[in-house]
């Protein structure tokens, strides 16, 4: 093969990661890269790339879902929302204003989670149900009002109360019944959840005097920025931001104060919007069979848990606790920033002594110690959902740097890669078995021990079953066989190629010294990952596909329809479930 | 030849001028953003032997290669839509008389490169990505499969049976449903407004696909584009021997045709058993070249785009009423455009969501934005300008499409300078007369009897059938 010596040469050169093929050797990203820390505990990371006038930053936290305390899960993706809020002085026009609202707020939001506590959740549906009926038999001209004006709405609903409650349903006048016992006044207490929830509201417009919403936002926006987002992962959470290079200081003043004088203002309208986004992953069923699988899968380990949240944790979320969720992890001690583009190194330096020695540590993030129990047996689930069937099956694998981790890589890509990976050829095209190539991968995080998982999608001629017996068809190979050498210098190739690809940019250099610390806490490891992948043998696979695939190891979970309701219908025995 | 190192010059004292610091107090205003210097990548044009027009961006930081040849396509006619896209299938995973499909893929997969074959509703596009020494071999190949492709039966039977499941899922995802359906009612009976059904790609034949292939490839009109690790002699030298003496067909390809009248305003609504309601509000709009199209971009990114817009604002961040909401605002060049507004919102306020985006287009179309709002937008588009030219693929992509529609390469100069010479009354100009509140077409997905008010209280409700069957 006359090209095999050109691909040695660049599996060399991949480990330095940059070829120049006319001006010769560029230095290893591990040369390119410049660190430093400061006093803090802040890790600086840069890599100069002047080949545009702009830089690519991330600020990353070793701060994700996974170490979210019981009750409290969604924290950390809610502060990514938090953080573009402002601080005493940016999305302000007077913070001393805002502060005594802002405390008031909480005192009634504090009253109405207690009371909603003591209600329990089924009463305080009910109530729900309740305002929701109400509302939908406003008047035009109240609701005319009530969208402009939300606390209006709240008010309204308590002004119908007394006529609703004369005609109220008859199923609705047996729940309210029944809301009376263990001696509770059922209509005090609505009452009183309507009442704390006009008072938000007519705080929040008060509040919202002060408040320039966005300034953040609109400053970045002004200057030229691109991709101004934030991600929450199960291991972290990255703040991004792509900005004219010209723009850096600005960049590290604003940031500076961003993190470290947060304003966790208009918490409680950004509560609603989470719960939309919540319900856009809930109505889609890939995203939300996913959750349902790592659920069933992880037991005790929080990558159980959906990053988002628990949809009552969010609710009961308060102010409060996502002060103290910033002030015990939100620390430079678990922090890098990670810029990449034209800067120079050096002003890098300076500027974040300048800007960001005066943060203040917290506490260091700790590490969850709990572990998943091994395993007992198979465990296997169904999700209803209204669409087509899907499947994933998965086991529990270690994480890097455990050396079977960067097999399972390899493995992954030898199943699902390309068009003649094996799922590809056997199970989509020559069995036509599948809706598209069923793909695998590990997750749903990096940095403790994950999934191997395979997700797919029966086509309309076959089922989940089939699609699950045919998976295992050809797991079973790489159990008895080993990976042809062949294969693996094919799978290599399109390995080094990918990330030879990502070095033309900015985004993704920075993305993979980031990952690299919020795994492990520092950043070089995604190259001695990378270079670790590049030993696994054809053995290997073979070895830990006989180690993990195993059906004691194993969940599976089928999305399925749900049975359709026949009025009058037997109730069903020995069905699903039981 | 032509260079354009001109062009960022100009971007770059605009920061400057825009970015000027006011000193005030102690606050993100007394930083300075000093102004820097810098010429954008250059691109080159050549000529291929047969007329085919060239262009490259030479980028040799690492050691890959991109290509792209463009050929403009006709639409695809109504009673056989997706003809185009499982002909652009079956041309990459058909393989070649020459080379079988299965050997293709072995060959580029083992090189780590990828070819490819899109296909939409004005142009076909092959493209590979590779290492620089495969770019010849990728060439090579594409030039076999235009020349001699196979299009075996059992391929194309396989691409029918994927589409047609493709179609038996496509109600899965309720945000899918709105964006198609208020599509087609925007454009009723077009290419642009049409989906592929059961019927349609049933109806497509291997003559179908043959016919399509040999009017598609000719040199008139033909772009071909390459960026990354290669000179300009060295592209010269691969795309004369490859394609140099390609000739294809002279059949004339069919322009896009005009839109007809869009469906009649209204709500339509479509059943959809979630906890969300999808809401899509829009019109049709105007086309590139009309005079306003500049002040209408700048006129919907304050009223749409992004965090800081008002449909964001007011729905979003003031009522928590959505997590995605925002417009989109389009003119394009072969047609008139489309404006659309989204929003996904709990069911029982999807009433109030729908009435407050209505408010919100309404009184934007009256009065337009405020002055600080005009400032912030035209800031913020002329100074992300940049960003065009941080990538060299990306230029390069942009070259190609702009050559192939017979474009101006330095459009996006000539639109910056548009941009730049905007006024606050253009942009009010472009609200007043480019959003049409009272006369849009509304599509509703979700379940309408768990409103907060009743759909009907919008106007006739019409109901929306999305079956597969």
């Amino acid at each position: 093969m006359a090209n095999r010596t050109f691909f040695k040469v660049i599996g060399f050169a991949l480990m330095v990661f940059v070829l120049s093929a006319s001006a010769g050797d560029v230095p290893p990203l591990e040369e390119r890269v410049r660190e430093t820390q400061l006093d803090n505990g802040l890790k600086v990371v840069v890599v100069e790339r002047p080949n545009a006038p702009v830089f690519f930053s991330l600020i990353a936290f070793r701060v994700g879902s996974s170490i979210e305390d019981v009750g409290k899960s969604g924290l950390s993706h809610f502060m990514e929302h938090m953080l573009f809020k402002g601080t005493e002085t940016i999305g302000t026009t007077d913070f001393s204003k805002e502060k005594p609202i802002m405390e008031e707020i909480e005192e009634v939001a504090t009253s109405m989670r207690d009371l909603r506590i003591s209600l329990e959740k089924w009463r305080f549906d009910i109530f729900e149900k309740y305002t929701a009926e109400i509302k939908s038999n406003l008047s035009p001209e109240i609701r005319q009002t009530i969208q402009q004006d939300e606390a209006s709405k709240w008010k309204a609903i308590l002004d119908e109360l007394p006529v609703y409650f004369q005609e109220l349903p008859e199923e609705m006048k047996q729940t309210s019944w029944l809301l009376k016992e263990r001696n509770r006044d059922f209509w005090k207490d609505y009452r009183k959840v309507l009442g704390f929830r006009q008072r938000i509201s007519e705080l929040i417009t008060e509040q919202r005097k002060h408040i320039q919403q966005n300034e953040l936002t609109s400053i970045y926006s002004a200057q030229g920025s691109q991709m101004l987002n934030a991600g929450t992962g199960y291991d972290g959470t990255q703040y991004m931001l792509g900005l004219p290079s010209n723009n850096l200081e600005l960049w590290m003043f604003l940031e500076a104060d961003r993190f470290k004088n947060p304003v966790f203002r208009e918490f409680y309208s950004e509560r609603e919007v989470i719960q939309e986004e919540l319900a856009m992953y809930e109505n889609s069923p890939g995203s939300f069979l996913f959750q349902k699988f790592v659920q069933a899968a992880f037991v005790s380990h929080p990558y159980g848990r959906p990053i988002i949240g628990w949809k009552e944790d969010i609710q009961l979320a308060l102010r409060t606790e996502m002060d103290n969720h910033y002030h015990r992890y939100y620390g430079p001690n678990n922090c890098q920033m990670t810029i990449v583009g034209d800067v120079k190194a050096e002003e890098v330096f300076r500027l974040a002594e300048k800007y960001f020695s005066s943060w203040e540590m917290g506490e260091v993030a700790h590490e969850v110690t709990i572990k998943e129990e091994p395993q007992t047996g198979e465990r296997r689930i169904e999700v209803e959902f209204k669409a087509e069937p899907q499947m994933i099956v998965g086991w529990h694998v270690p994480a890097a740097p455990h050396p079977d981790a960067y097999a399972l890589e390899i493995m992954a890509q030898v199943l699902s890669s390309g068009r003649t990976s094996r799922f590809y050829k056997s199970i989509f095209e020559q069995q036509q078995i599948s809706a598209g190539p069923p793909r695998a991968s590990i997750g749903p995080g990096n940095r403790y021990p994950g999934i191997f998982f395979v997700f797919g999608s029966p086509n309309g001629a076959h089922s989940n079953e089939d699609l699950e017996a045919a998976v295992y068809i050809e797991l079973e190979k790489l159990k008895t066989d080993v990976v042809a050498e062949r294969e693996m210098e094919r799978i290599f190739n399109n390995y080094k190629s990918r990330q030879l690809r990502k070095l033309r940019s900015n985004q993704w250099l920075a993305f993979s010294l980031s990952r690299g610390f919020t795994n492990t806490g520092d950043w070089s490891s995604s190259i001695r990952e990378y270079q670790r992948v590049l030993e696994v043998t054809p053995e290997d696979i073979k070895r830990v596909a006989n180690k993990y695939l195993t059906k004691t190891n194993r969940t599976v979970a089928y999305l399925v329809k749900p049975e359709e309701h026949v009025d009058n219908a037997e109730p069903q025995t020995g069905g699903p479930g039981l | 030849m032509k260079n354009q190192s001109y062009l960022l010059l100009i971007i770059l004292s605009t920061i400057l001028v825009l970015s000027g610091c006011s000193s005030t107090s102690m606050n993100y205003r007394d930083i300075e953003v000093p102004p820097v210097e810098w010429s954008p990548p250059e691109f080159k044009e050549f000529d291929l032997p047969n007329g085919i027009a060239g262009l490259i961006v030479e980028d040799h930081e690492v050691p890959l290669v991109d290509f792209y040849l463009s050929f403009p396509s006709p639409s695809d006619p109504a009673d056989k839509v997706g003809l185009a896209s499982m002909t652009g299938w079956a041309l990459r995973n058909g393989g070649s008389v020459n080379i079988p499909a299965d050997s293709l893929n072995y060959l580029v997969e083992f090189k780590a490169a990828s070819i490819g074959v899109s296909a939409g509703q004005e142009q076909l596009q092959v493209y590979g990505f590779c290492l620089k020494d495969d770019l010849g071999l990728l060439l090579e190949i594409a030039r076999d499969l235009i020349d001699n492709p196979a299009y075996p039966e059992d391929k194309i039977e396989f691409r029918r049976s994927n589409m047609l499941e493709g179609i038996r899922r496509s109600n899965d995802n309720p945000r899918g449903i709105g964006s198609r359906e208020i599509y087609k009612l925007l454009y009723p009976d077009h290419p642009w407004g049409r989906e592929n059904s059961t019927t349609t790609v049933n109806a497509i034949s291997r003559d179908d696909i043959m016919n399509y292939h040999n009017q598609v490839f000719q040199t008139e009109g033909a772009v071909f584009g390459v960026v990354g690790d290669i000179t300009l002699e060295e592209a010269k030298e691969l795309t004369s021997k490859h394609f140099g003496d390609f000739k294809g067909g002279d059949v004339a390809i069919e322009p896009l045709p005009k839109a007809g009248e869009a469906a009649k305003p209204g709500i339509y609504y479509a059943y959809k058993d979630v906890t969300q309601a999808y809401v899509y509000a829009g019109h049709r709009t105007i086309t590139y070249d009309d005079p306003r199209s500049h002040a209408a971009q700048i006129m919907n990114y304050i009223l749409g785009s992004g965090m800081q817009s008002i449909l964001s604002k007011r729905i979003r961040v003031d009522e928590g009423l959505a997590y995605g909401t925002g417009s989109r605002f389009s003119a394009p060049v072969p047609i008139e455009g489309t404006f659309t507004a989204f929003a996904s919102t709990r069911l029982a306020e999807a009433g109030r969501t729908l009435g407050l985006m209505n408010e919100v287009i309404s009184d934007y179309a009256e009065n337009g934005p405020t002055q600080e709002q005009f400032d912030q937008a035209l800031k913020a588009y002329v100074n992300s300008y940049v960003w065009k030219y941080e990538s060299s693929e990306d230029m390069l992509y942009r070259l190609v499409y702009l050559k192939w529609r017979g474009l101006p390469l330095d459009s996006p100069q000539r639109d910056l300078e548009a941009y730049q010479n905007l006024t606050i009354e253009d942009v009010k100009q472009a609200a007043k007369e480019l959003l049409h509140p009272d006369n849009m077409i509304k599509v509703v997905v979700g379940d309408k009897d768990q409103l907060d008010q009743p759909l009907e209280s919008f106007g006739e409700v019409i109901e929306l059938d999305i079956s597969t069957e």
